[in-house]
């Protein structure tokens, strides 16, 4: 796909050379922002797996430029105004937001430009940001090469937080300043098999979380990319032990069309008596699924509990009416309960609630946009990374003729 | 409602066929010699035997081992099957899965199911192995480079978990294990940052254990993802051990791991060192690694292998002196044999233990298997036997495919792979002069091949073995005929007993093998250029006295028709083509009764009658679609107790395509109608067709791909043969078995030396056959046929056969079609014969599918709209359509939702494929997801369509400007978060009223009712009645939904990212609420779509879910 019609195909990708982010994921974060308002108090951050830095980027000029982002970066305003054409959607926004969508409809210049520098931005900021590839610099960041599913990654990022630091201390994987935010924005490179896909992914989230477990303070929030595939609710499950809220967001940038999406905990308040441990990492063993399990049993029965076969599947004929509610118009219907499917061979399972962020009139990343005619593709702002098999390429490029495959 | 909520509860779904992808796969040479091939698909273990020279394995059982997880890997060792998946282990006997105490004639689960010890270890699990000595002994390896003893009491049928044994815990991309003694295990680990880590675990007595690190190599710059070990004896006697690693960088890389005697004395713990985390920073500017030799740890040998990453990696048996044969298995779907050379580096001196530079070595590539469709070769297994290696691959396809390969002595011969290269000095032994080159040649049969020389001799080859050199004799030619072999243009056969040599000069002789002599046949004005053999196209069979040909001359469009006497070469009946357009180039012929069929250079076909005496004069005349040559014209088999010949005739091109036209003959005139059209995947030249002779004849064809000759059964979609032979641009002849597929000759003129290449039988088998190789994105049944459209670009069409009398359920392919360029979006029916189709770069396409009067089963299937109207730049997706009958019976309206948020009607005509715009809409610029008709007004479809923004609207149209319309909204409202991925909608009981089920990518299900607010045609309008959701549906994106009514209840199937299939109870009216009434796993990763196909029995149904794979549930 060439870079113009790329353009069309992706309207992030395009606004993000537009606006100078070095990845359409900026958005990303941005959208995610919007709807849970994860920068306000916050001036202690960790970026993981922050290449090639977009993440780390709205953080810099967020947090320490205090510059203000909001709908007006992403928002289609063709599509607003078609909207109002149309007349629809007008039961769909509260005033506020029509109010919002009228006032952007009539800026016409770019975002970038409109938004003011907060006097107020904090000057005690402190981001670290952590990944395998190098990352070019970005104002007011600590950036630090490793791998954060290694275990002394620890120790390196309590003493990047912490200058006075010191790992022969009695909590010794603990910040003694603790952040406010972790962020994760991290997967691997895809195999195709999913169930090893969701592993490797499920393991960079548990490195994630383990460091967050070492550096977040009580209350802090926690804010990382997963896979949304088979067993996923053991995920949801196992992260809800260390939050209060556990939330699954797709911001309107990330594709549809794409298994990704955010998990964003909210009001971390780990487990009493629970220690994050170098040496009994998350990801392995059945500790979480003891912990999910022991608290599930502490918790009142709220919902009757299903039939089971043995291989695992439910009979569902004792299920009681169905709760009801309604709002907007739409019955909301409840049949899938917590406890379903909880002796289920890899775990105990739960559902967390889903919310689609980034508002209605937010460029929809699935859909084609015309450009004007006279449109210029713009250079991305960053180079993509060097694949592992670059060198393949080039030594197969450089043959005479191609290789018989 | 009592009684309706007992009979949904009564609804069952079971699986009865699953064509998933195939990730582990084990080899089994039972006591009794037959072979068995395990196979790990989803959760279940199936067990295949593989019978040489059938095409299929022959199924054996099925046990479902793991509850939601698939199997990743299987070992087979004293009787015993270990079979793990992510932390799952489960042993089983071999015994329970083999047993024949049913005749086979089990379907799924009526024997006793075996038992199955099974265990959790707190790890992704990447290898298994038994112990070499002791069968309740094995070992794990996991992710984190642990390995995990494991015990296996036969008497308790328990297994138990040692505890977790490492030296460091890098994070792993694979691992193998292998038992170097009764209590050492070798461990090889690759890890994700590309680091081979070898290291050896001592297991000693009362648990305890011991490790020590050997090696860590660096050098790969990505991720390891398969790794295999082995121990090779040299000519020297010297032993030495070996790793062989495959990665993401798109290379092998072989290691010498051999333990040197200081390695040995330093047994004490080593000192943890400093490993890099991440990928070796320095490793990537250090340029290439491979030439590096200075470092320790350069591999033996590296090779670049594949044209995508690889996944595996495996030591064959030896190839010759000091050689080993490896096999690399890739994303790429291909199965590729190199040969690596091991030679003690000469330059390194004497023994000298402290360098791992003793050894070097060469990997070439000897051959690659292209079996499998689509992407990834996920599993594989060996077996070395003393004569043959055999290879068993699976893949996202869900085939399993057997290679055989004879163990090679490393004796030197003249063959090279399987062809046998001959050249005219070799044959005569110096009888004839070395300038004499070989001129043309056909075989009779399997046998005999018939040749001629430059220098005007005439050779008759008799071919015993495949592989043996033909034993060959010069035919006695009378002194005065000799110039006139020379002049030979063309030798044809046309029987086993019997060929034609045609000349230059114009002259046609006879050619009998008994006696052996040349007679003259006919002559005429003109140089002539090729024979078409009309009739006895079927040699295998009992000859019938009479060969029918028909002789093409140089620079003439007419051509002579002869009948002759097979055993004396007499002219029965003569004939001359006449009145063909001057510019017609014959190359092709086939006679159907007493029509004859000619295909010209430039793809015109000519019907011809016999008109009075000796002439036959065209009677039709049309352009085929190809503008290339027509390389063949046969007709297709009769159907069985018809009196007629069929009326088909199958036409191949080089234009890369065959097509099947149909003869109408008309009192008044003939015509011929195009009923198929598909190009078979290699090309671009198809030099030629048959149908094999079994009971349902098969459609073979072969033709040229790049530099290789392919013989392809397009039925069953497999590739018979691979000859490599510089191209299509050389002589070459082809026989081949109608009866035994994969036996076949095949002789080319290469740098003027005659190659022939034979085959007995088919070096590798399809234990399994599977599906499209990508994901299926979409699915559409007509109620008897499926249609599947996938990422590979291809639409199949197949025929679902349900279990029955010791049958399993089956799936065949019944027509396959590959005419887009970007993946499918959207398939849909129009009754029984009509099938749309829309991708990206705005592409849409009408197929007309038929059933052909004949015994061969394939459905024929021609585009016959090619929608045209783009945009400028022609690069949208066509999300989804509707079409329906038009109202007026004129045409077909068809409905397109486009990602730009722009709706199009317009209405199609068979007629020429006309598209005719009849109205447009804009939606907000929202990606339109779904789009259906509810009703027609005015001629003009009333609309709902779902996007991603998770509204469902309504649209009417009103005159625009000119004749056309505009769509307007009706009405608009929310129902999920965002995208609608799916969408399922049915007529409600009364008729006035529609049930719409949707799937949403925010894990929800939502029930809307539809109800129709005016009948009057002019007026009709539809509203939103009421809207349910439930928001907790799936734990992922849900991508395909269905309605299905049962009696009086309205059921409602969802499929999800989460692998779970989830039966829904949906209200018949407003006040009833939707419920679940059952859910179950699903082996089917990241489905797309949802269909149903009616069951035998009214109050059955099978549910079909596809998407990485392909399952069958039964709804009864």
């Amino acid at each position: 796909m060439g870079k113009s019609s790329k353009d069309k195909r992706d309207a992030y990708y395009r606004l993000a050379k537009e606006q100078g982010w070095r990845a359409r994921s900026a958005f990303k974060l941005l959208q995610l922002d919007e709807e849970f308002d994860l920068f306000s108090n916050v001036s202690r951050v960790v970026d993981l797996c922050a290449a090639p830095g977009s993440w780390s980027q709205v953080l810099s000029r967020v947090l320490i430029k205090g510059e203000k982002f909001g709908r007006s970066a992403w928002q289609d305003r063709d599509a607003k105004v078609r909207q109002q054409m149309l007349g629809v959607f007008s039961d769909a926004f509260t005033p506020e937001q029509k109010e919002s969508i009228e006032n952007s409809t009539w800026s016409g210049d770019e975002a970038a430009q409109n938004n003011g520098v907060d006097a107020a931005a904090s000057r005690d900021v402190k981001i670290v940001s952590i990944d395998l590839q190098p990352i070019s610099p970005l104002a007011g960041i600590t950036t630090l090469r490793a791998d954060i599913t290694h275990p002394a990654t620890v120790p390196l990022l309590l003493s990047a937080l912490d200058p006075s630091y010191d790992p022969a201390a009695v909590a010794g994987t603990q910040a003694q300043h603790p952040v406010d935010l972790v962020l994760s924005d991290g997967a691997p490179d895809v195999t195709g098999l999913h169930d090893l896909d969701i592993y490797v992914q499920s393991q960079l989230l548990f490195a994630a979380l383990n460091l967050a477990l070492c550096v977040l303070k009580p209350g802090g929030k926690f804010v990382a990319k997963i896979f949304r595939g088979r067993n996923v609710d053991i995920l949801y499950a196992q992260l809800k032990i260390f939050f209060e809220k556990v939330i699954v967001a797709k911001p309107r940038s990330s594709r549809a069309s794409s298994v990704e999406a955010f998990i964003v905990c909210l009001n971390f308040r780990p487990p009493a008596g629970f220690q994050a441990s170098l040496e009994e990492p998350l990801g392995v063993g059945q500790r979480l699924d003891t912990l999910v399990r022991e608290r599930e049993m502490q918790l009142p029965i709220v919902a009757e509990a299903t039939m089971q076969s043995e291989k695992g599947t439910w009979d569902c004929s004792a299920v009681s009416t169905p709760a009801t509610s309604h709002e907007s118009g739409i019955t909301e219907v409840e049949v899938y309960d917590e406890v379903e499917g909880n002796n289920m061979g890899n775990g105990a399972r739960w559902i967390a609630p889903f919310i689609a962020c980034g508002d209605l009139s937010a460029f929809d990343s699935d859909a084609s946009y015309q450009l004007p005619e006279d449109y210029v593709s713009l250079d991305p702002v960053q180079p993509p990374i060097a694949p592992p098999y670059k060198r393949a390429l080039e030594m197969r490029a450089g043959l005479s003729k191609p290789a018989k495959v | 409602m009592a009684g309706e909520q007992s009979t949904a509860s009564q609804i069952r779904l079971k699986r009865d066929l699953s064509q998933d992808p195939v990730t582990a796969l084990a080899l089994h040479r039972a006591p009794s010699g037959k072979l068995f091939v395990f196979a790990g698909q989803d959760s279940d273990l199936f067990v295949y035997e593989a019978k040489n020279a059938r095409h299929k394995g022959r199924f054996v059982s099925r046990v479902s081992v793991f509850v939601d997880q698939p199997i990743h890997g299987i070992s087979v060792r004293h009787g015993q099957v270990l079979a793990w998946g992510f932390c799952h282990v489960a042993i089983l006997s071999v015994e329970s899965l083999i047993r024949e105490d049913d005749g086979g004639n089990s379907v799924n689960n009526s024997r006793a199911a075996p038992a199955i010890a099974r265990a959790t270890a707190p790890d992704w699990i990447y290898h298994g192995a038994f112990s070499e000595a002791d069968p309740s002994v094995a070992v794990l390896a996991t992710a984190h480079n642990e390995v995990i003893p494991l015990t296996y009491s036969h008497h308790t049928g328990k297994i138990a978990l040692g505890a977790v044994i490492a030296p460091s815990r890098p994070m792993l991309y694979s691992a193998h294990l292998s038992w170097m003694s009764d209590d050492t295990v070798l461990v090889a680990g690759g890890t994700v940052f590309g680091h081979v880590v070898v290291w050896k675990c001592y297991l000693l007595k009362g648990g305890k254990w011991s490790t020590e690190t050997l090696f860590n190599f660096e050098g790969h710059e990505g991720s390891i993802f398969g790794m295999d070990i082995c121990t090779i004896t040299l000519s020297d006697g010297s032993t030495i051990q070996m790793v062989a690693s495959c990665s993401d960088d798109r290379t092998i890389r072989i290691w010498d791991i051999t333990e040197t005697e200081s390695k040995n004395a330093s047994k004490a713990p080593q000192p943890s060192r400093v490993i890099n985390t991440g990928f070796g920073g320095n490793d990537i500017e250090r340029g290439n690694s491979i030439s590096d030799s200075d470092k320790e740890g350069t591999p033996i040998a590296a090779v670049m292998g594949h044209a995508s990453r690889i996944w595996g990696v495996k030591f064959g048996p030896e190839c010759g002196e000091n050689a080993l044969s490896v096999y690399s298995f890739g994303e790429d779907a291909t199965t590729q044999r190199w040969r690596l050379d091991i030679s003690r580096d000469a330059s390194a001196g004497e023994y000298n233990p402290s360098s791992s530079r003793l050894v070097t070595g060469k990997m070439s590539h000897s051959k690659t298997s292209s079996l499998h469709n689509g992407k990834h070769l996920w599993s594989r297994a060996m077996l070395v036997e003393d004569k043959a290696v055999l290879i068993a691959t699976g893949g996202t396809d869900s085939q399993i495919c057997l290679i055989e390969e004879p163990v090679l002595s490393g004796k030197p011969s003249n063959s090279v792979g399987d062809s046998l290269i001959l050249d005219a000095s070799d044959i005569l032994k110096g009888l004839v002069s070395s300038k004499e080159i070989i001129s043309r040649y056909d075989f009779l049969s399997h046998d005999h091949i018939l040749v001629t020389t430059s220098h005007g001799k005439l050779l008759l080859g008799y071919l015993k073995e495949s592989h043996a050199e033909p034993k060959w004799e010069q035919i006695n030619v009378p002194e005065e005929l000799q110039g006139e072999v020379k002049l030979c243009y063309v030798v044809k056969a046309i029987d086993p007993t019997a060929a034609l040599l045609g000349t230059t000069s114009g002259n046609v002789y006879h050619f009998s093998l008994s006696p052996k002599s040349l007679t003259h046949v006919a002559s005429m004005q003109g140089k002539i250029t090729d024979m078409a053999c009309l009739s006895n196209q079927n040699r295998d069979e009992s000859s019938p006295p009479l060969a029918e040909v028909l002789v093409f001359l140089h620079g003439r469009a007419d051509s002579h028709y002869f009948s002759i006497d097979i055993s004396t070469g007499g002219i029965r009946s003569q004939a001359q083509t006449k009145g063909l357009d001057p510019r017609f180039v014959p190359t092709a012929a086939g006679k159907i009764d007493d029509l004859l069929i000619i295909g010209s250079r430039h793809g015109w076909l000519s019907i011809l009658d016999h008109k009075g005496d000796e002439t036959y004069s065209p009677i039709l005349d049309i352009a085929t679609r190809s503008r290339d040559t027509i390389t063949a014209i046969l007709p297709l088999p009769p159907k069985s107790g018809s009196q007629h010949t069929s009326r088909h005739i199958l036409v191949t091109s080089r234009d890369g395509k065959y097509r099947i036209y149909e003869i109408d003959r008309q009192p008044e005139r003939v015509l011929l109608h195009l009923r198929h059209e598909t190009s078979p995947p290699f090309g671009p030249m198809i030099a030629g067709a048959w149908f094999t002779q079994d009971t349902v004849p098969e459609l073979v064809l072969y033709g040229f791909r790049s530099k290789d000759f392919v013989i392809w059964n397009e039925t069953r979609r497999e590739e018979l043969a691979t000859i490599e032979c510089g191209g299509a641009h050389r002589t070459f002849q082809l026989t081949n078995s109608k009866s035994i597929g994969g036996r076949y000759r095949f002789a080319f003129t290469k740098t003027s030396k005659l190659s022939i290449s034979s085959s007995d039988q088919l070096r590798h088998e399809w234990v399994k056959s599977g599906i499209h190789g990508r994901e299926i994105r979409t699915l559409s049944s007509n109620g008897r046929y499926i249609a599947t459209g996938a990422e590979d670009t291809s639409i199949r069409i197949w025929e679902y056969q349900p279990a029955g009398d010791g049958a399993q359920p089956d799936l065949q392919c019944v027509a396959a079609m590959k005419t887009h360029v970007t993946g499918l979006q959207k398939l849909a029916w129009l009754g029984d014969d009509y099938l749309f189709s829309s991708a990206g770069n705005e592409e849409f396409f009408v197929w007309r599918v038929q059933n052909l009067e004949s015994d061969y089963k394939g459905l024929a299937v021609v585009c016959e709209g090619v929608f045209a109207d783009k945009s400028a730049d022609a690069d949208l997706r066509i999300m989804d359509f509707d079409v329906c009958k038009s109202g007026n019976g004129h045409g077909i309206i068809v409905t397109m939702g486009f990602s730009n948020s722009v709706l199009r009607t317009y209405r199609y005509t068979s007629d020429g494929g006309r598209f005719e715009l009849l109205a447009k809409g804009t939606y907000t610029g929202a990606c339109l997801t779904q789009t259906r008709h509810l009703s027609m007004r005015n001629q003009l479809p009333l609309l709902l369509t779902a996007s991603t923004d998770g509204h469902l609207a309504l649209w009417r149209t009103e005159p625009d400007e000119g004749a056309q319309h505009k769509y307007v909204l009706e009405q608009i409202v929310p129902l999920h978060q965002n995208s609608i991925k799916s969408l399922d909608m049915m007529k409600s009981g009364e008729g006035d009223g529609y049930h719409v089920f949707t799937g949403g990518d925010d894990n929800s299900v939502g029930v809307t009712l539809l109800g129709q607010i005016s009948r009057n045609t002019d007026t009709a309008s539809w509203a939103f009645l009421k809207r349910s959701i439930v928001r907790k549906a799936h734990a992922a994106a849900i991508a395909g939904v269905l309605l299905v009514r049962r009696g009086p209840e309205l059921l409602g199937v969802s499929v999800s990212n989460d692998q779970r299939v989830k039966l829904w109870s949906i209200p018949s009216s407003e006040d009833g609420n939707i419920k679940l009434l059952r859910g179950e796993c699903i082996g089917v990763a990241d489905a797309g779509d949802i269909a149903a196909i009616d069951g035998p029995k009214n109050d059955t149904a099978t549910v079909l879910f596809a998407g990485i794979g392909l399952e069958a549930w039964s709804l009864e």
